[in-house]
């Protein structure tokens, strides 16, 4: 159903979090999600425009964390050349992959959080970079969650009355190669089956091992079982191949249009495959 | 809320209506180059540059914009100027329809304002952010090219210069750009191997009167409407308001099938500013078949404007009229409806069987074959007999093949606005491809004479079949009628892919004998189509998809039968191809596995039995659409087409097993694949088109007529046939088209006719015109007419006097003997020449995935004489980018219930230009006796190739044979793991 809406537009992070919380479900944050809602179709009578909240900036601080606000759009985490290095790449990577640059000229990581479907590159690119998002409400109160725990709180909806302040990267230091793999039914299209890795080598062993796959479970998620068993290891064809069955076995995914449950059950295991062997692949410059 | 803004250098303070729209807005403002093409941001058609930044603003309430600066293509340049990228997407043929084109333009600003260089990656990275469905994109990437070389100040050369004749066509890839090995930027891939068309010149009495060699025909021109799409000047059917204009808003069902056993308007009425509420209490019921086809339109007639009855998931429930947009939609949602749920079917095969649910129990319907076992009809063509054929045959092969449904999704939306005139007829201003058919259709509907409505089409956002039929014309008029107000109604995206018009699914069985030496001897197609909720040319499309897939071939014993019914699936319809993609598909499927079981080359084979010139085409004397017309091959150049084509995908690799396989990726398997293409051209008997031509003061011409451009560039080509004849530039021709009142009658932008009919009416307009033209200038010069011709915009004598048409111009009109000179013309053809083509491809197949990746596409046509090569390649390309989604991707998917799933840009995903293979084009001409100086039909050969090569190019790199589309990853990896 189609439904109007009125705007607007706080001037400050205690209004706006006032309004949120006063409006209840009638209000929404105005978040523009890399697979955007139609406005009419958000199904809120007020939509609270934070644009004037100062939440688009990417700053580094002397800790080497990088702070990315809310609002930077996906375009941004493209062309900031501190998120372009390294294994962070992988984040600029997936951010082009999420959207048309339109479409990534509005859309920012509190799109990406709040998103339910769309491409899941760069959820798995937060995920293995152990992104923390951290949230503003009431009484300036700030709280920091790993991605998972704010998953795990707002499974249903987003904080009410709480804005997503920032999400924060924590510095990774060289030795790591970072990789994403996907499979879809054409180059551009949301990818049925996604796996983000990163890998730290250190004497030609993987010491950690990070690794996500979405499309394969009801939501994107990390694999902590392959991750575990792959730490102190070589990636070579027989722990790969071992990595692939233990991701087959735990899949669980639903099917859909794009791809049937027993396909992507299958895939998990070839993204994941090709995900962690490609982040190895990048590696070894560390390693040389 | 007030807001300010900077719009276009200029500083704006307005009142931002609640739950307005910034696309809504900048559209009120005048800035009609912001187009709607959906909702969710994912067309780009409504890109503008916020604060330098492209943004969809559809996904923007319109208060977003206070405080921010927004450019739209209004502010590029001023009347009378043209910014280079402008000029750039002119002159290289990027615009087709020209919906999207402001948004391309925006998209190519922000890439050169930030990158003087650009590579060809850049470009399509660039483009990416506008879906088209015109151009595939190649022209547009070029466009960008070109526009950075422009921008840097380099000397770019003319695109659309006069060729030098007869086969000396400028090249539009001919080193008009740096090289780009110089770090310049430029064609860094071959993009595209130049098309070098030979015009040949035709037979001295299809030339008379002309003093030189053609300088019009065959020559690259700009089209005529092209200055007003690149500056998004307000050209299409919605760029238009009225005093008192009303908006509709649609009630669709939510179920695939059932009765509506009471429905209540009551609170929708009461809501202030709704101004009419319809539903099928309201309106006089009239069955009618809603496809814009000829007289008599094609049975059944099984749809009424609003029903009691729903039949698929989509189907038009009620409409409402009010003062806003918003008003509208708030009315439908207080419309209550009492359904009573009735079982639904979705298969064809399974609604044909006993005890289905029966869809169409009306008893007004007229002309079902069938209602109770939803058979709309049975078809059924014999020549010869075929059971004797395959008994006399060595190989006899049945093979079963499936076509999915698909959609047209043109970047704009089915849009109408009516309103009564000053003289109070009823004028329907809409995108449709047959403005006169549609009239016709729509006057017994509304209770008004055909005289009493005039429908006009202006500049269109594609149609591709898809607006053929009347979709919303009637509702829309409704609601004038019932509130004698202007209405405007528009559909959404979602309502475009649940409420409009597709591809009809189908499942195509072959069975084929053939001999010891390779000569087919019988040939059996068994066609089950789906055509839906409503019967509307699905009977064409099955006689089409027979008359097809039983014509490329010479055989003795051809056997066709059909059975055409009803599901509760939205309606298929018309859809580029009109049965050809399917039939396509199943034959050329089923050559390359004869070829491949009887170890025969797959091209040798097609060619040893592939129709000649001068053969008969059997079939078609039994299904033809227009009745039954025996045809002949009067022109083919199909093994040029075939050898020219095999030449630019380097069939030779087909030889080579090593190169089937990457050594560096392992799970790659490279294949190639082909097959030959033949689609007629016009109705024979059947389609008919009008031209007239009247002249100025100043030589100039007003050249008139019904035939309809959807974008495929159909004015350019027929101002140039007529400037050809007349001797006189491009710009000395100004043409107005499609509109019932003012234009010819023309059946409309069907059966790829536009050229061959249309085209052959100007060009008899255009030598009345030329005789009175001469008549005048032997009054002016004292002579007589013997020996005249027309040239350099003069009537010259053979003695080598002359008298100009300016000249000519003013005396008729004002001097002596006055006159307007002026002619009309219709044309008919009672053949109907098939143009030819040859498609390959090349594709890489991941054996692990299943994905299949379309490398390079090449495709040469035999079109007869190439009028203009470069909307001609734009018809090529663009044909070939829909093609290859049917082929790979595209489809229409459903939940158990009938809903469908894939319902916006995201989800259903057409091509994006980043994503494009490459794509080769080939014109290799002919000369068609029956047509304008020798032009076959082109707009719909383009489309119907692809799916068949890749599909074999698959079986090429995998041995797997993939007998329904499109080819998904999960598909082939099943295939390849069973």
């Amino acid at each position: 159903m189609q439904q109007s809406f009125e705007t607007m537009r706080p001037k400050t992070r205690a209004e706006a979090i006032d309004l949120l919380t006063r409006l209840g479900d009638r209000a929404a944050p105005f978040i523009v999600q890399p697979k955007p809602i139609a406005l009419r179709q958000m199904g809120v009578d007020f939509l609270i425009d934070l644009s004037l909240l100062g939440l688009e900036t990417i700053q580094k601080d002397d800790d080497g964390r990088t702070h990315i606000g809310s609002l930077a759009t996906l375009q941004e985490l493209i062309e900031n050349p501190s998120l372009n290095g390294g294994v962070w790449g992988i984040l600029s990577q997936a951010a082009g992959l999420a959207a048309t640059p339109g479409i990534r000229n509005l859309s920012g990581l509190w799109g990406v959080l709040q998103a339910r479907s769309g491409s899941p590159e760069v959820i798995l690119a937060l995920l293995v970079l152990e992104a923390q998002v951290v949230l503003l409400s009431v009484g300036d109160k700030q709280r920091t969650l790993t991605l998972p725990e704010f998953y795990e709180e707002n499974r249903i909806s987003l904080p009410k009355g709480e804005l997503v302040l920032e999400v924060c990267l924590l510095p990774v230091g060289n030795g790591w190669g970072g990789a994403l793999a996907r499979v879809a039914r054409t180059p551009r299209d949301e990818a049925i089956v996604a796996a983000a890795a990163i890998v730290e080598v250190k004497d030609g062993k993987a010491n950690r091992v990070k690794l996500a796959l979405a499309g394969a479970n009801p939501v994107p998620m990390r694999i902590p079982a392959v991750e575990d068993m792959l730490n102190g290891k070589v990636f070579d064809a027989q722990n790969l191949q071992a990595a692939t069955k233990i991701v087959e076995e735990q899949a669980d995914p639903p099917g859909d249009f794009r791809g049937s449950s027993e396909y992507r059950r299958s895939m998990a295991g070839l993204v994941v495959r090709r995900a962690l062997n490609e982040a190895w692949k990048k590696t070894t410059v560390w390693e040389k | 809320m007030l807001i300010k803004f900077n719009l276009n250098n200029r500083d704006m303070e307005i009142v931002a209506q609640s739950g307005e729209l910034l696309l809504e807005t900048l559209r009120r403002l005048g800035c009609w180059s912001v187009k709607h093409g959906c909702e969710t941001g994912e067309c780009g058609s409504c890109s503008i540059l916020l604060d330098d930044r492209l943004t969809p603003c559809c996904l923007l309430p319109a208060t977003y914009a206070d405080g921010h600066t927004i450019l739209t293509v209004e502010g590029l340049a001023e009347v009378t100027e043209l910014h280079p990228i402008q000029a750039a997407f002119m002159e290289t043929g990027a615009i087709q329809c020209g919906y999207c084109t402001p948004g391309m333009i925006l998209a190519t600003k922000t890439l050169l304002d930030r990158e003087r260089t650009p590579n060809l990656a850049q470009a399509r990275e660039a483009l990416s952010a506008i879906l088209c469905r015109c151009t595939g994109y190649v022209k547009p990437v070029e466009a960008v090219l070109r526009a950075a070389a422009m921008l840097r100040g380099e000397p770019v050369a003319p695109l659309n210069n006069p060729p030098s004749m007869p086969d000396e066509l400028p090249s539009f890839f001919d080193s008009h750009y740096p090289d780009p090995s110089e770090g310049t930027s430029g064609v860094d891939t071959a993009v595209q191997v130049s098309a070098r068309p030979e015009v040949r010149t035709s037979p001295s009495s299809t030339l008379l009167n002309r003093r030189e060699s053609p300088t019009m025909v065959g020559a690259p021109k700009q089209k005529v409407d092209a200055l007003r799409l690149a500056k998004g000047h307000p050209a299409f059917t919605d760029d238009f308001t009225l005093p008192g204009m009303l908006y509709a808003e649609l009630l669709t069902s939510p179920h695939p099938h059932a009765r509506i056993r009471g429905i209540d308007v009551s609170m929708a009425r009461a809501l202030p500013g709704v101004r009419a509420v319809l539903t099928y209490q309201d309106l006089p019921r009239v069955p009618f078949a809603p496809g814009c086809q000829s007289y008599p339109n094609p049975k059944p007639y099984d749809q009424v404007s609003l029903d009691n009855k729903v039949r698929h998931v989509g189907d038009k429930v009620a409409v409402v009229a009010a003062e806003t947009p918003e008003i509208a939609r708030r009315a439908i949602g207080l419309i209550e409806v009492d359904y009573e749920l009735l079982p639904a079917v979705f298969e064809a095969e399974e609604a044909l069987k006993e005890g289905a649910p029966i869809i169409h129990d009306e008893p007004d319907a007229i002309g079902i074959k069938d209602a109770d076992r939803n058979l709309v009809v049975t078809i059924t063509a014999n020549i010869g007999d075929v059971e004797q054929g395959l008994r006399d045959s060595t190989h006899v092969f049945e093979r079963t093949y499936r076509l999915q449904q698909v959609q047209q999704t043109p970047i704009e939306p089915h849009v109408t606005i009516t309103y009564w005139d000053e003289d109070e007829r009823l004028v329907v201003r809409t995108g449709t491809q047959a403005p006169f058919h549609m009239r016709r259709v729509l006057a017994p509907i509304l209770g008004l004479p055909v005289g009493r409505i005039r429908v006009i089409k202006p500049r269109m956002g594609g149609g591709f079949g898809g607006k053929m039929d009347v979709i919303l014309e009637d509702l829309c008029a409704h609601l004038t009628i019932k509130t004698g107000r202007p209405v405007r109604f528009e559909f959404s995206r979602e309502q475009e892919f649940t409420s409009t018009r597709s591809r009809h699914p189908a499942t195509i069985t072959y069975r084929a004998g053939v001999d010891g030496m390779g000569n087919l001897k019988a040939l059996e197609m068994t066609l089950v189509e789906n055509t839906g909720a409503y019967g509307v040319q699905g009977m064409t499309v099955a006689n089409l998809i027979g008359a097809r897939g039983l014509s490329t071939y010479r055989c003795p014993n051809i056997r066709f039968d059909s059975k055409v019914a009803y599901t509760n699936l939205p309606v298929p319809s018309a859809f580029r191809g009109f049965g050809g993609p399917q039939a396509q598909f199943a034959m050329e499927s089923l050559m390359d596995e004869i070829a491949a079981e009887l170890k025969l080359d797959p091209v040798a084979f097609r060619m040893q039995n592939a129709i000649q010139e001068g053969e008969e085409i059997a079939i078609m004397a039994l299904l033809g659409e227009g009745g039954p017309v025996a045809q002949i091959v009067p022109s083919s150049r199909l093994p040029e087409c075939v050898e020219q084509a095999a030449a630019a995908i380097e069939w030779s690799r087909t030889f080579d097993p090593a190169w089937k396989r990457d050594p560096t990726r392992p799970n790659i398997r490279r294949g190639l694949g082909m097959c030959i293409l033949m689609h007629g051209t016009a109705i024979p008997g059947l389609d008919m088109g009008g031209a007239m031509i009247k002249m100025n003061d100043d030589g100039s011409f007003n050249l008139l007529i019904g035939a309809t451009d959807l974008g495929t560039g159909s004015d350019t080509v027929l101002a140039q046939i007529a400037a050809e004849t007349l001797g006189v530039p491009l710009d000395k021709i100004l043409v107005y088209s499609s509109d019932t009142d003012l234009t010819p009658f023309d059946v409309g932008a069907y059966a790829s006719s536009t050229t061959y009919i249309s085209g052959m009416a100007v060009r008899k307009a255009a030598e009345l015109v030329l005789q009175k033209l001469f008549e005048r200038a032997a009054l002016l010069l004292k002579t007589t007419t013997k020996g005249m011709v027309a040239g350099d915009e003069r009537i010259h004598t053979p003695g080598g006097r002359s008298v100009s048409l300016g000249e000519i111009g003013l005396h008729s009109l004002h001097t002596l003997n006055q006159e307007q000179i002026m002619a009309s013309a219709s044309h008919v053809s009672m053949v109907s020449p098939p143009s030819f083509g040859a498609q390959f491809a090349e594709v890489e197949v991941d054996i692990d995935s299943g994905e299949v990746r379309v490398k390079k596409l090449a495709l040469a046509v035999d079109c007869g004489t190439v009028i203009n090569p470069q909307t001609a390649e734009g018809q090529m390309e663009g044909g070939m980018a829909q093609a290859l989604g049917y082929a790979v991707s595209e489809e229409m998917v459903y939940n158990n219930k009938g809903s469908l799933l894939t319902t916006r840009f995201g989800d259903y995903h057409i091509f994006q230009a980043d994503e494009m293979p490459e794509m080769v084009c080939l014109l290799v001409p002919s000369y068609e006796q029956s047509g304008p100086f020798g032009a076959k039909g082109l707009g719909e050969i383009t489309a119907e190739g692809v799916a068949p090569a890749v599909a074999n190019a698959v079986y090429h790199a995998t041995g797997l044979r993939l007998r329904s589309l499109p080819l998904t990853p999960e598909k082939v990896w099943r295939a390849l793991h069973s």
